[in-house]
């Protein structure tokens, strides 16, 4: 075990360090590959937290996503104010939001809660595609100049920041309160655990993550629409990286993110659509013959293999 | 007297549509004590460990434990005040091991620390049988190692009043038979029990007064010979055969 | 256009968001408190088949539904039957992953076929421009054919819950499973019964809605919140209380795109979703059934 996890922290400082230096010898199109990557594994991660470890399904995930991405907008380029600000800012504004209405979803459970997250996230989309300070329908541009390389470190940062939150939270005591809600909400409470409390802790690190993401995606296109910032395409390829990388599995969303952004970047020339119909399908089969998702379900399969020899 | 009261509940009501669940169930119990419930299928027992337990709300009544009005508390706050639960049917959390099963129960108050918590839980381990399996996912437990499991985890939280909701269903004589050892050793460290059971040969055993109930009230309540032997409870509930059985054994 | 003309307005079209919702709402407590996150989807969906058999054979959209329905109704039967009824049993939110997956399927499938750009069944139906008198308004006639559809459709739905055994069934089991099983019900069958039915409804509606509005693909998604608002309007599993919550919907958005421009009214239909899931989430009736 020990040794397991020396070669996990070895491998990792490699791989960080590697990341950190590419912007300087690999060219742009890499570059843009790992920056969506990054994005995406902020968002698959939480996912991870959220809905794998503790059970809430957070299908309203796009509208954190939104929302950080508007409110760095105004920050940056409506109110003109500096870029570090904004950013910790737009995070906030994600933590707000949570805020405002987690006693209200809170009361729900299973579907029904998953499904007022959504009716939040579209309500803001509904908002953001009228409200003309922010262009409305059309959109604004985010007036940031920024190296692409600063952009892409950023992104890094986050993506790192947030594979170590969720392991650190799940190995916490506030991460065993959460997988006994994920496994059986009520009898947590009639143990004495503080659900509430403890959705709430959850729901807030991801409202953070996730709109801090969001902001931080939009300076690549420098460009924010209400389509693009609230798309249901960051709900269903954050559902294919964590299928593919397996529900409760923070490493395995690695492998799950680089699967979808290859598949997205392999039919983008082509046919962009191509790519979601892929991945809705690749929800369905994993769902139906492995649901705790695939990357597990290939593991044990070597695990057994290997023992057999 | 009223000093050695731990829980009262005074005029407890339920109903569930219109269907009188509880009605007017006023208790004692004495701190230390082994108290135990009986009553047909319906006639509210497991309504009453719910209701003291915060899961539901009485429609009217009071719930006082330690002198302190616990009635409305949610369920996790009636918990970190002492009470705890072990469900009739188990509630594991199945994608837990048993031990982390029991960590989340004995931290969640947040009165200890994770290594004191840890220390604790494996005590109780051991006091119930599950040491062997403790890194075992409970989700892949036998159906007895769950019962065990329900009751270990309610121990976990360091209750002051547990409540054992038909602890001996489905166990062979054997397994009874350590059960009561552990019910024993619960009580004499000092924690007071209330048990549900529908199996007498368990709570002539385990028990030193008795509570009957029929259709949502009291009908009986005393030291156990004479609440087996009084004529409403055969009458109701155990019926010609086990007054003889009572009688026979006593 | 006057406030009157309006409430008529918001009612015809709010009896459509009854229906789908109704739809909705049968799966919910017909299958185990599941939610089917592609239910809109599947009224879009119709709503295309039902413009390419339109312009392909020429006949009236309506008589081209006759077709489009019982094809939704099949689709639904074998997503549950194949899919869904292997996951039911662990926990209502699983099928949600499931549905999120169809959705994108049904979403990406139509963007490919027909192609991103805003569509319409009006132009297949020559009688969707005449206009018709009631209660001394003038509006299109299409609003009253889809209020009436709406209407008969939800009658007959009752009539089939009330009185065939299949209806007598879906009832049992969306009572209680266990104890339909017991009865002898082959809860897996009637399950793909109802998840048929349920698609169905949304397949009329998603036709009805595409005579009178313009539909892109991704329609799927607005669709399926309006549905989930009817049943949070009007309490879960009372088919009255749908039809008064899809009636509030439709009113509600009416109103505010009369008000305060047509970008508003989703806004304003979320917002109203959410209040009422805030204040009052037994529904606004409390008819939970």
């Amino acid at each position: 075990m020990d040794k397991k996890n020396r070669y996990i922290i070895g491998s990792s400082i490699v791989a960080i360090a590697l990341l950190t230096l590419a912007p300087y010898f690999i060219p742009l199109y890499w570059m843009a590959f790992l920056f969506f990557c990054f994005i995406y594994l902020v968002l698959t991660e939480m996912w991870v937290l959220v809905a794998g470890f503790t059970g809430m399904v957070l299908l309203g995930i796009g509208g954190f996503v939104g929302i950080g991405a508007y409110s760095f907008v105004i920050f940056s380029t409506c109110l003109n104010w500096p870029l570090w600000p904004s950013l910790i800012l737009s995070g906030i504004i994600g933590v707000i939001i949570a805020l405002a209405v987690s006693s209200t979803i809170f009361r729900m459970r299973g579907a029904y809660f998953a499904m007022s997250t959504l009716v939040i996230a579209n309500a803001l989309f509904a908002w953001f595609s009228t409200w003309s300070y922010t262009g409305g329908g059309a959109g604004i541009v985010v007036n940031v100049k920024l190296p692409i390389a600063i952009v892409y470190h950023i992104a890094l940062i986050l993506a790192f920041a947030s594979i170590i939150i969720v392991t650190f939270v799940v190995r916490s005591n506030l991460g065993l309160m959460l997988k006994a809600i994920g496994s059986d909400e009520d009898a947590a409470l009639t143990v004495g655990v503080n659900t509430y409390t403890c959705k709430l802790y959850c729901f807030l690190i991801a409202s953070f993550m996730i709109s801090l993401a969001g902001a931080i995606y939009f300076l690549y296109p420098g460009f924010v629409t209400p389509d693009a910032a609230f798309s249901p395409i960051w709900l269903i390829n954050t559902l294919t990286a964590a299928s593919v990388g397996g529900w409760t599995n923070i490493g395995g969303a690695i492998i799950g993110v680089i699967f979808i952004i290859t598949l997205q970047q392999f039919f983008y020339v082509n046919y962009p659509g191509l790519s979601m119909l892929i991945n809705g399908i690749i929800i369905v089969v994993i769902f139906l013959i492995s649901p705790r998702g695939l990357w597990p379900a290939i593991r044990s399969l070597i695990e057994k293999r290997l023992k057999r020899f | 007297m009223t000093n050695n009261l731990i829980l009262k509940t005074e005029g407890l009501s339920k109903s569930f549509g219109g269907i009188k669940a509880l009605d007017n169930v006023s208790v004692d119990v004495n701190k230390g004590e082994v108290i135990g419930i009986i009553g047909p299928n319906g006639s509210g027992k497991t309504t009453l460990f719910r209701l003291i337990m915060g899961i539901y709300r009485p429609d009217s009544g009071k719930i006082i434990f330690e002198g302190e009005n616990l009635t409305g508390l949610p369920s996790y706050r009636v918990c970190q005040k002492g009470i705890a639960l072990a469900h009739q049917i188990p509630k594991p959390f199945s994608r837990l091991t048993v031990m982390e099963n029991l960590l989340v129960a004995a931290l969640s108050g947040g009165r200890m620390t994770r290594k004191s918590a840890e220390e604790y839980c494996q005590t109780v381990l051991k006091l119930t049988g599950l040491y062997k399996v403790k890194d075992k996912l409970a989700g892949s437990l036998l159906p007895l190692e769950l019962k065990r499991l329900e009751i270990a985890r309610a121990l976990a939280s360091k209750p002051k009043l547990i409540l054992l909701d038909e602890p001996a269903a489905g166990m062979r004589e054997k397994d009874v038979d350590e059960l009561l050892e552990i019910i024993k050793l619960i009580n004499s460290e000092g924690v007071t029990v209330m048990l549900v059971e529908h199996r007498m040969e368990v709570v002539v055993k385990a028990v030193e007064r008795l509570i009957a109930l029929n259709r949502g009230t009291i009908v009986a309540q005393g030291p156990v010979k004479e609440v087996m032997n009084s004529k409403i409870v055969s009458e109701i509930y155990l019926g010609r055969r086990f007054r003889e059985y009572v009688g026979a054994s006593t | 256009m006057a406030p009157p003309e309006v409430i008529l307005m918001g009612t015809f079209t709010g009896a459509i968001y009854g229906l789908i919702g109704i739809g909705l709402s049968l799966i919910f407590t017909g299958i185990r408190n599941m939610i089917n996150l592609a239910h809109g989807h599947l009224a879009v969906l119709a709503a295309y088949l039902a413009l390419t058999l339109s312009s392909n054979s020429m006949l009236d959209p309506l008589i081209c539904a006759l077709l489009v329905v019982p094809i939704v109704f099949a689709l639904g039967a074998i997503i549950q039957y194949g899919a869904v009824n292997r996951l039911i049993y662990r926990s209502p939110t699983i099928p949600l992953i499931l549905f999120a997956g169809i959705a994108s399927i049904i979403e990406n499938v139509a963007l490919l076929v027909w192609h991103p750009d805003p569509r319409s069944l009006a132009p297949l139906a020559p009688y969707s421009l005449l206009t018709v008198s009631l209660l001394g308004v003038r509006l299109p006639l299409i609003y009253l054919v889809g209020f009436l559809i709406s209407l008969g459709s939800m009658l007959i739905l009752y009539t089939f819950l009330k009185h065939t055994d299949i209806g007598r069934a879906i009832r049992a089991a969306s009572e209680d499973p266990e104890y339909a099983e017991c009865l002898g019900v082959d809860t897996k069958k009637i399950y793909a019964y109802t998840f048929g039915i349920g698609g169905a409804l949304a397949a009329i509606a998603g036709i009805m809605v595409g005579l009178i509005y313009l539909f892109v693909p991704s329609d799927g998604w607005p669709y399926t919140i309006l549905s989930f608002g009817v049943i949070v309007l009007g309490g879960v599993g009372s088919m009255r209380g749908a039809f008064v919550g899809g009636v509030i919907l439709g009113i509600s958005q009416q109103l505010s795109a009369y008000y305060l421009g047509v970008a508003y009214q989703y806004f304003v239909g979320y917002i109203l979703i959410l209040a009422v899931l805030a204040l009052r989430p037994q529904g606004i009736f409390g008819m939970r059934v």
